[in-house]
Order: C-alpha cells, then sequence, then structure tokens
C-alpha cells in the first residue's frame, strides 16, 4: 500500500480498475484470511535492500508454501476427520444429514460458498483483463465462478423459493446444474490452454502420482467405511448425476491442473489446483450422500479458489510496485549519469576558458609592464636581474640586454642597500640611484616579494620612479604656499592698517622671505617715467646694508613694459637676457628675477620685482602666487586712492555744508545728531563737545501743529517732512524760528538718519513784525491827525453848532493844525522812502556854518518861545564852513533843535555851536534834558522811536525825525552821533566835510563814510 | 430795558481829539463827558465821576489803553462798566486784542462827529441786551471776556 501511494501514477497500467476497489480480504474462514496474507516483504528485508528495492522469486518461492501447506491442512484434514469419525463409529453426522437440510443450516452454507465464488470470479475477471497474452484458464474461471455462484445462490434459496414439495428436486437440480457447469467450464478452459500453448504442457508426474494417490486413498477409504457400517444397513445411496462432474474433475485436477501449474503458476492457478482435492472430496461425499461434508468441502474449494486469487493479486500488486520501482530506478540512474556527464563536459570548457582568459591576462599585464613609464625590475634571490622593463632602463641609461643577468646593485649611487632587511617585507623608499652616465637623481621605489605555492619567495618586483620632477613641484607648491602665506599677511595688514605705506615694507619683507629670493621691489610708473623706475618706491633686501639708490636710474625696456602691461608676468634667467641688460643684471649680482605686473582698477600701475643671487627657477604656481600679492598691493593702493578720493570727496562736501548759512543736521534714530554744521552750531550756541550730548528732543520743540507729535517721528516719517517750520531751542534757551526740510536716508530698508536743512528765520519773523509795526505806527500817526480833522469839520458841517459860534475858530484851528502835521507827516515818511530807496539827492554846496545855525535857530525859536526854552547861539568862526545841502541841512538842524527843545525842561537852555575838527566841520545841539536811556541809545534813530512818548504827543513828533535826520546827514557824505548822560543833558553832533582851504577843490567826493 | 446812558469817561491824550470828541458827544449826544488827558488821570477822576461807559484811547504816553482799562476795572464801582476802545489803531490783529482784553467794543478813528453818539448807544444797547440776557453775577469780567483775567 505504501508503494502505492508513493507512485500512484504508475499503478494502473495493469490492473485497470483501482485495486483499492477490491475487497483485501474475503469474509470467509479463518483459514482462507491467513492464506490470503499477501507476502508483502517484511521491514527488515525492505530495510536491507535500501531504496533499490528488487523482486526476490526465491523468498517468494519460500513464503508461498505456507498457504500451500495450510490449505492442505484445512481442506485434507475435515476430510480425514470425518473419514475418521466414519470409521470411529459415530454416526452422528450422517444421521444429522435429515437435519443439515434443514433450510438455515443449508441456505447459509451454499450462501457462504456463492459469495465467495462471486469475489473470486472477480478477481479472476480482473486477472482476465490485466494480463497480456490469452490465460484460458482464467477466462474459464471468471466466466465459471459468477455463473456458479448464482447457481449457488439459487440452490441456497431454493427451500424459500420452491413449493414444498419439489425443494427436494429443486435442490438437486441447482446444485448439480452448478456443479456440472463449473466442472465443464474450468477442466475445459483447462483443457483448451493446454492444447492451445505453444509448446504443449508437460504433466508432471508428481502432481499427478500425488492427486492420484490422495484420490484413490480417500475414495477407497469411503468405500471402505461405507462398507463397514456397523449396524449392517447399508444406507448408502449412490447419487448417480454427481458422478459426472467427479470424473471430470478428477481428469482435470490430475491431468491438466498439475502441467498447467508447472508452467504458468501464480495464484489463482495455484488456489485452483488446491481447490481440486476438495472439489473432488464434495463430488464423492455427495456421490455417497453425505452431504454435510460435501457442502463442506465444497466451501474449502471456494475458499482456496479465493485465497489463490488474493495471493494472485497481492502478487501482481507487488510485482507492478517492483517493476515501477525499477523503471523509477533506471530513470533515476540515467537522471543522475546525464548531470554528472554534463557537469564534467562543464568543468572542462570552465577550464578552457578559465585558461585562455589567463593566458590573455598574462598579456596584458606583460604588455602594461612593458609601456608603463614607472621602472619595473625583476631579480632573482640572489639579486641578478631576470627582468627589466625599458621604462626602468631608460631612465637608468642603458639597453634592457644590458641589464639582464647584472646585479641589481647597479643602480646604486653607493648607497648601501640592507638587502635583509628589505627583504624582510614589502616596503617603499627613496633613494639616490645613479645612471649609467654617473648621474645621480633621486627615485622612489617599491618592492615587495614573489612567492611560489608554498610561500617561498622566488623573485623581487621594484618598481621606480624617477621622483625629480616630483620633488621640483613640491617645492615648488611650498614657495607658493609661503608666498600665499605672505599675500594672507598682506591682505590683513594692507586691510586693518589706515596707511598702506606703513605696512608695504613690511609685506615685502615677508614676500622676500617666503620666496627665498634675495630682494623684492616694488616700482610704480609715473607719468615722467612711463615705462619705468624713476624712483624704488618700496624695497627689501635680504642684505640690510644693501642700497637700492642705484636703481633709481634703472629704465625698464619698453618691450618688458609692453609684456607686464598685458597682464603677464616675466621671469626667468639672467642668461637669456641680451647683453647690455645682462651685463646691467649681473653688476648688481642678480642671477634670476620675476617682475609681476602691478594693476590699479585695470590699469597698469607698477610692477613687483624679486631677484635672487643664484639661478632658479619660476614655477607657474609660484607666479600665480606672486600674481595674487601684485592684486593685493593693487588692490591697497586702490584702497588707498578710493579713501583720498572719498576724504576729498567727503571734505568738498563738508566744506559746502559747513560754509553754508542754512542749519544742516543729520539725526540718527536714536536722536542723537550725526552731524551738524557750523551755522547750526551758531545759531544755537553749542559747541561740538555739547552736541555730543545732545539729542533732537533737547532741541526742538514739539511740532506746534501735533503737539504729540515726536518730533523725531515726524522727521522720519513719510520718507521726511517736506517744507515746515519749526522752533529750535538753543543753549541759552533762546528761540530760533526754522523753515526747513527733512528727508529721512535709509539703509537696507530701515532708516538710518533724517537729514535737515533749515533757515532761520527769526530775523525774517522779526523783520515781518517790524513791518507790521511800521504800517500801524504809520496807519495810526496818520489817522491821528485825519481824526481831529474829520471830527472838527463834521461839527462844524453839521451845523449843531450853530448856537456856539465861539467854537467855530476852535475848530477850525484844531483842523488847520492837525492838516499841518499830517502834510509834515507825510513828508518825513516820503523823506525816509527816499532815503531808504537811496534816492534823495544832494546838493554840495559850501554853507558857512555861522550863517545856517543862525538860520536853523531863527526858524525854531518860535516853538522854542512856546516851549520856554532859551536857544544859546556859541562862538562860530566866520571862515568855518562846509559842504552840503542847505535845506536839508536845515531840516536835520530842525529836528535836532525840535528834539532839543521838546526834551528840555522849561527854562533850559538849547546849545548850538560848531567846531572844526580836522578839516571836517562838527556842528553840536546840546540840550539840558533827562538824557537818553542806554538802553534806547542802540534805537534811538530808528523809525518811530520814542523813549518817552508822552514827549512825542506834546510835539507832535512821530519818531521820524532822527531817522531821517541821520539819513540825510549820511547822504551828505556827514556822520552824525551823540553824547548823552542821564539827567545832564545831551548833545548831537553832526559831522560834515568842510570845505577845504583850496577854494577850487569844492566839489568833494562824498560818501567816505559808509 | 436798559438804563439810560448819562455819564460817558474819555480818555485821550490828544488835545484835539479831546475836543472834537467831547463836542460830539456832548452836543450831538447829549451825555455827560469827562475828558482825561492820560490814565493816571482817569483812574484820579473816574471813581468821582462814577462814569456808566468809558471810551479809551489805546496810544497813550505813560498807561497805554489796556493797562488802564485793566487799572480801572479794579476800581469796584467799575468793575462792570463797558470799556470801548476810541482808537486809530485798529488793525484786525489789534482789534481782536482789545476785546481780548475786555474791551466791548472798538470805534475806529477817524470818526463821525454826528453819528458817535449813536455808535455809543448802540454799544450801550447791545452790552446791556447781553448783560441782562446772561447771568448777572459776572463779577469782574465782561460777558464776552470769559478770560480777561489773563
Amino acid at each position: 500500500m505504501s508503494k502505492s501511494l508513493r507512485d500512484p501514477a504508475s499503478k494502473s497500467s495493469d490492473f485497470g480498475p483501482s485495486p483499492e476497489s477490491v475487497p483485501a480480504r474475503p469474509a470467509g474462514p479463518p483459514p482462507s484470511a491467513d492464506e490470503a496474507q499477501p507476502p508483502a516483504p517484511t521491514p527488515s528485508s525492505a530495510s536491507g535492500s535500501g531504496s533499490m528495492r528488487t523482486f526476490d522469486p526465491s523468498r517468494y518461492q519460500v513464503r508461498s508454501k505456507v498457504p500451500v501447506v495450510l490449505v492442505l491442512l484445512l481442506v485434507v484434514a475435515p476430510s480425514l476427520a470425518a473419514l475418521g469419525l466414519r470409521l470411529a463409529g459415530i454416526d452422528g453426522i450422517w444421521t444429522m444429514s435429515s437435519e443439515f437440510l434443514r433450510p438455515s443450516t443449508h441456505a447459509l452454507i451454499a450462501w457462504t460458498a456463492s459469495v465467495m465464488a462471486l469475489i473470486a470470479g472477480l478477481f479472476a475477471y480482473i486477472r482476465w483483463r490485466s494480463v497480456t497474452g490469452s490465460e484460458l484458464e482464467t477466462v474459464a474461471l471468471s466466466l465459471a465462478l459468477p455463473t456458479v455462484a448464482v447457481l449457488d445462490a439459487l440452490h441456497a434459496l431454493v427451500p424459500w423459493l420452491a413449493a414444498s414439495d419439489r425443494v427436494e428436486m429443486a435442490l438437486a437440480l441447482t446444485w448439480n446444474a452448478s456443479r456440472w457447469f463449473f466442472a465443464l467450464t474450468v477442466v475445459g478452459g483447462l483443457v483448451v490452454a493446454w492444447s492451445l500453448s505453444a509448446s504443449p504442457l508437460k504433466l508432471r508426474f508428481r502432481s499427478v502420482s500425488l492427486a492420484a494417490i490422495g484420490c484413490v486413498a480417500f475414495i477407497a477409504a469411503s468405500r471402505l467405511a461405507g462398507g463397514l457400517r456397523l449396524d449392517g444397513s447399508s444406507p448408502i445411496d449412490f447419487r448417480l448425476w454427481e458422478l459426472g462432474p467427479l470424473l471430470i474433475l478428477l481428469l482435470g485436477g490430475f491431468l491438466w491442473m498439475p502441467a498447467l501449474l508447472t508452467e504458468r503458476r501464480h495464484g489463482l492457478n495455484e488456489g485452483l489446483f488446491f481447490a481440486f482435492p476438495p472439489l473432488i472430496l464434495c463430488q464423492l461425499e455427495m456421490l455417497v450422500g453425505s452431504m454435510v461434508i460435501g457442502h463442506w468441502q465444497h466451501l474449502l474449494a471456494y475458499t482456496s479458489i479465493l485465497g489463490g486469487a488474493l495471493v494472485d493479486y497481492s502478487r501482481s500488486r507487488q510485482a507492478q510496485d517492483g517493476a515501477r520501482q525499477e523503471r523509477d530506478d533506471a530513470a533515476e540512474e540515467l537522471r543522475s549519469k546525464t548531470a554528472e556527464l554534463a557537469r564534467l563536459d562543464l568543468q572542462r570548457m570552465v577550464h578552457a576558458e578559465k585558461h585562455r582568459e589567463a593566458e590573455e591576462q598574462r598579456r596584458m599585464l606583460s604588455k602594461a609592464v612593458e609601456t608603463m613609464s614607472l621602472g619595473v625590475t625583476i631579480t632573482d634571490m640572489n639579486g641578478r636581474i631576470v627582468y627589466v622593463n625599458p621604462a626602468d632602463a631608460r631612465v637608468h641609461g642603458y639597453s634592457v640586454p644590458e641589464l639582464l643577468g647584472q646585479d641589481s646593485r647597479i643602480y646604486s649611487a653607493g648607497e648601501k642597500i640592507q638587502r635583509d632587511q628589505e627583504a624582510s617585507e614589502p616596503w617603499a623608499r627613496e633613494r639616490i640611484n645613479r645612471t649609467k652616465s654617473g648621474e645621480v637623481f633621486p627615485v622612489r621605489l617599491v618592492s615587495d616579494r614573489v612567492r611560489n605555492e608554498v610561500g617561498e619567495p622566488i623573485a623581487t618586483v621594484t618598481i621606480c620612479e624617477d621622483i625629480r620632477e616630483r620633488i621640483r613641484i613640491r617645492e615648488a607648491l611650498e614657495r607658493r604656499d609661503r608666498t600665499l602665506e605672505a599675500v594672507a599677511f598682506a591682505a590683513e595688514r594692507f586691510l586693518y592698517e589706515s596707511s598702506w605705506e606703513a605696512s608695504v615694507g613690511g609685506v615685502l619683507a615677508r614676500l622676500g622671505e617666503a620666496t627665498g629670493v634675495h630682494r623684492v621691489y616694488l616700482d610704480l610708473i609715473n607719468e615722467a617715467y612711463p615705462f619705468g623706475v624713476d624712483d624704488i618706491a618700496f624695497s627689501w633686501s635680504r642684505n640690510p646694508d644693501e642700497e637700492l639708490s642705484e636703481y633709481s636710474h634703472v629704465v625698464l625696456e619698453e618691450q618688458w613694459a609692453m609684456v607686464l602691461k598685458s597682464g603677464e608676468s616675466l621671469s626667468g634667467s639672467v642668461e637669456d637676457l641680451p647683453s647690455p641688460e645682462r651685463e646691467e643684471h649681473r653688476r648688481r649680482g642678480v642671477e634670476s628675477f620675476t617682475l609681476v605686473p602691478l594693476f590699479v582698477r585695470s590699469l597698469w600701475q607698477g610692477y613687483l620685482c624679486l631677484e635672487t643671487v643664484d639661478s632658479r627657477e619660476w614655477s607657474h604656481a609660484e607666479l600665480e602666487a606672486l600674481k595674487t600679492a601684485a592684486r593685493t598691493f593693487g588692490v591697497a593702493i586702490q584702497r588707498r586712492q578710493d579713501e583720498e578720493a572719498l576724504a576729498a570727496s567727503e571734505a568738498k562736501y563738508r566744506e559746502l555744508l559747513e560754509s553754508a548759512n542754512d542749519l544742516v543736521q543729520s539725526v540718527s534714530p536714536d536722536g542723537r545728531f550725526q552731524f551738524v554744521n557750523r551755522a547750526w552750531k551758531e545759531a544755537l550756541g553749542y559747541s561740538d563737545q555739547e552736541i555730543k550730548g545732545l539729542t533732537i528732543w533737547d532741541v526742538v520743540q514739539p511740532t506746534q501743529s501735533e503737539p504729540g507729535r515726536d518730533v523725531l517721528q515726524s522727521m522720519m516719517i513719510d520718507d521726511g517732512l517736506g517744507r515746515f517750520e519749526a522752533v529750535f531751542v538753543g543753549k541759552q534757551g533762546e528761540e530760533i524760528a526754522v523753515e526747513g526740510a527733512v528727508t529721512c536716508r535709509y539703509q537696507d530698508g530701515l532708516p538710518v538718519a533724517a537729514q535737515g536743512i533749515f533757515r532761520d528765520i527769526t530775523e525774517r519773523r522779526l523783520i515781518d513784525r517790524m513791518k507790521q509795526e511800521f504800517i500801524s505806527t504809520v496807519s495810526h500817526e496818520l489817522r491821528t491827525p485825519l481824526t481831529s480833522i474829520i471830527a472838527s469839520l463834521g461839527l462844524l458841517n453839521s451845523g449843531r453848532l450853530a448856537d456856539k459860534p465861539e467854537r467855530f475858530q476852535e475848530l477850525l484851528s484844531v483842523a488847520h493844525r492837525n492838516s499841518t502835521r499830517l502834510l509834515k507827516l507825510i513828508n518825513n515818511l516820503l523823506d525816509l522812502q527816499k532815503l531808504a530807496a537811496r534816492k534823495m539827492t544832494f546838493r554840495e554846496d559850501p554853507i558857512s556854518a555861522s550863517s545856517i545855525l543862525e538860520e536853523a535857530v531863527a526858524g525854531i525859536q518860535a516853538y522854542a518861545d512856546q516851549c520856554r526854552v532859551g536857544l544859546t547861539l556859541g562862538e562860530i568862526s566866520s571862515e568855518l564852513t562846509l559842504v552840503g545841502d542847505r535845506d536839508r541841512l536845515i531840516q536835520v538842524l530842525n529836528n535836532l533843535l525840535s528834539n532839543a527843545i521838546k526834551f528840555s525842561p522849561a527854562d533850559a537852555t538849547v546849545t548850538i555851536g560848531a567846531q572844526d575838527r580836522e578839516g571836517r566841520v562838527v556842528l553840536t545841539v546840546s540840550d539840558q534834558g533827562p538824557g537818553i536811556p542806554e538802553e534806547f541809545q542802540s534805537r534811538l534813530f530808528d523809525q518811530f522811536t520814542q523813549a518817552d512818548p508822552s514827549k512825542t504827543r506834546a510835539s507832535g513828533g512821530s519818531g521820524l525825525g532822527l531817522s531821517i535826520a541821520k539819513g540825510l546827514v549820511e547822504g551828505m557824505s556827514g556822520h552824525i552821533s551823540l553824547d548823552t548822560r542821564i539827567h545832564q543833558g545831551t548833545t548831537f553832533f553832526v559831522e560834515l566835510p568842510a570845505v577845504s582851504d583850496d577854494e577850487a577843490e569844492g566839489a568833494e567826493e562824498p560818501g567816505d563814510e559808509p | 430795558m436798559s438804563p439810560k446812558l448819562e455819564r460817558i469817561l474819555l480818555v485821550e491824550d490828544e488835545v484835539d481829539i479831546q475836543m472834537v470828541a467831547q463836542l460830539a458827544l456832548e452836543d450831538v449826544g447829549g451825555f455827560e463827558v469827562e475828558v482825561c488827558a492820560s490814565g493816571v488821570e482817569a483812574l484820579e477822576r473816574a471813581p468821582a465821576f462814577n462814569p456808566q461807559l468809558v471810551l479809551l484811547d489805546f496810544m497813550m504816553p505813560g498807561m497805554n489803553g489796556t493797562t488802564t482799562m485793566t487799572a480801572l476795572r479794579r476800581i469796584p464801582s467799575l468793575s462792570k462798566v463797558p470799556m470801548v476802545f476810541l482808537t486809530a489803531r485798529a488793525q484786525l490783529s489789534e482789534v481782536a486784542e482789545y476785546r481780548r482784553q475786555g474791551a466791548v467794543e472798538v470805534i475806529v478813528k477817524p470818526f463821525d462827529p454826528m453819528s458817535l453818539s449813536q455808535r455809543v448807544m448802540e454799544v450801550w444797547e447791545a452790552f446791556h441786551g447781553q448783560s441782562s440776557s446772561s447771568d448777572s453775577s459776572g463779577a469782574s469780567s465782561t460777558p464776552r471776556a470769559p478770560e480777561i483775567q489773563s
């Protein structure tokens, strides 16, 4: 079963219908059950044979005898037992014969036989359909067994099917039909099978004799037993119709069955073979009427056939499994064989491919070594060169054949090679090698050992690199790095030093040290020497005692200047220079030099020169670093120029701002002053020091229109203010009205300053106020007399005073007097206007001082009398003559005299005089009045000013007199002044040009006084 | 109904104007006029005269018009008397200043002598019209000048 489970695909090939559908065990008696045990291999045999299960016929043979013996025992033993019983006279069996015929017992046995025949027939049929080739005995069985099964079933059921009077007959009929059919069919099949066999089956004596002995013995015994009946009655009742099948079966069982069995031995045949004895015995017993025994024999025969069929089925399954296993094993072997072959083939191919690749790789490596620029040498363990590549030979000045077989020390420049040490492990080192011509040069060597399969060194591979160029580059790079450090140093110095000239000396020294040169100098071109050195601007020398003054005569060749101007540097050895230049350099001990151009704002401005006293090369990297240095110098110079320009520009604008009369200020967002100009400081009275501590809130009142608004906020807001007015408060608390504009300066979107320009409008406001005052005063002065005139004339004109005629004259006088006063006022105003506009013209007549004074006194005498003031004319030289306009002078004197009289107390005296003072005539008017207060003196000559207006009212003065007098005197090239003492009196001096002694020069040029 | 205006104090330094103004007020208007040439004189004579209305010139020697007015107001009997300026100095800003100082009206010179009395009467009527309609307890100020103390 396990096999079929293991390989279900192959099981149906022989037996068609699934073997599982066939009952593995028939429901027969125990002997047949034992017989039916399939000779399955034991677990031990299974494990012993391993996975390769093979069919072992010998074992099958041994085991197949067990059922044979069992069958013999089971079949023969009852017969013998029955015989024994009969011989012993125990006649119960026979007497029981009539009871046996009881339907139930008989039916049970017959039915069982029927069922067994049916199952056996089924197996026979299976075999028939499965076996290739013709087995007629099997065909016969598969036909006979089902048929007899049906007949036996009918036989069993006869007592219930047939009428009671015919039961006996029906039983006999069905029984004999079954027996006859079976015997004829089976034996017939045997005979036909035997006859159709290709080589007619041989009858075996053993079988025949065995069967014959058994049957004869039995028959004899039976006969004997029948004859030995003890009671003497002979009950033997021969049932002759049983004789036919008996004979047929005897023939079949004795003759053909053994022959067939020997030739075609299989389970079914074996079962059939063993079924013949009970069949024959059954017929015998039936023949003699021993029906009980007969029926049992009948059942035994069927059991044998069924057992054989089961054994056959089992064997065929086993054989089937074995065949399948064999097939599987063969297939498996084939597969493994094929795989092995494939693997071997692949191995062979891989091996070939590897070999080819290794060969190619070797060629490639060989080519690489041959063509590489590094030298490669392979030496044996004795230090002999066994291989050298062309590069190695070339760099050492040999040819390859020259080197082969040489000791590798041929390369050494005398330096001992520690061979043992080197041999210890791979190593890399730099050393000095020697060429064939004896030249030595630095190399870098990398060596390693080549080892054989067991790790023993067999050769040394050495890679040799000429590092002359590398060392040269390394040194140049180191110099460049030092130069760049010097550049960084220069940049730092130039950045932090305000004056680049102060740091350039140190920078050149650093540069000189870094580059390892002997001299460094910086030459700046100028207009006088566009290509050369007028004067070395800055220099450094390794020798501190060296004087570079001789350089001042060196003029750069124009061709070199052009190269520098194009931005290229010049460097090289003095040897390469043309003769005169070479001599010139040699004279100074120069062997090598570099000139790096210096540009300021893309304009060539000079060059940086480095000189050495020994020859050397200038690497590209070094020259680039020097160019960077030159650029740093250029930037420093540019910065200085920018700063100068900026300072100049700033100074210019500062000067402009400082010289402005307007107030200029710049206020930071925190309110502090960043800048104020001179006018600002003067106007507010703060010193520079004080301004530092000031804020805008200290000097500006909140704006008048919006008192709560911060003044700074106002200034900053909306990009400053337009024109506006404000009031500054000076240091002394004085208010300064200003008008100006503020703009806000932004940086990165944030206000940084509020810049304002303001004009001091205090003066203008004062003037405005004075103008206003003047107009108001003039208006008042005009209206006052007009009031009197209009009122008096109005009263007269109204006629309301008709009853007061005495008032008429009085009112007319008022009108007249005030009209005169009005006229006088208007004249004064006109005079003032003319004076102010410088439109008044003055005659220049020689005037006698005495006469003019007398005239003036005469004109004012009436007023003096009215005021009870005396007028005294002093002693005056008749020759005293002055130059002036007589009418204007009278007007002046009149003003002065009327003032003097006006301010004199009653009974005082006003004194008039004239003196000669250094070629000029001074007229004096002195009074004994109260004097003029000091604070009023400065405004004395201003318009409409009076120290005590009450006096003006008393005299009808308007405050214009002195102002006009001053204007007139100055118009006549004179000068008016005064001397006043409180409570003592005042003296006015009118100084005018005198007529010179030479009368002819009367026309003196006026205006020498401002 | 305002009381009858009878007594007017005229403070004026110009002699001619004194005369014509007096004539205009007395002969045309029928008022009793007391003329003073200065503020000092006015202060001396006002208590005795007890004017019902004061006409003041502004431009006067010594005390000017506003000073005089302030001084007169300190006299208890005159504290409520209307003060009227009669001046030639009468630009708009100046008029505003007089009013601010407490003047109830400003009559500009030159004036018409025939209508001066009428003008004074109008001022008088207007003053009393306002005075009666307003709080009569306003002790030391004119109704038009609440800021008189300053």
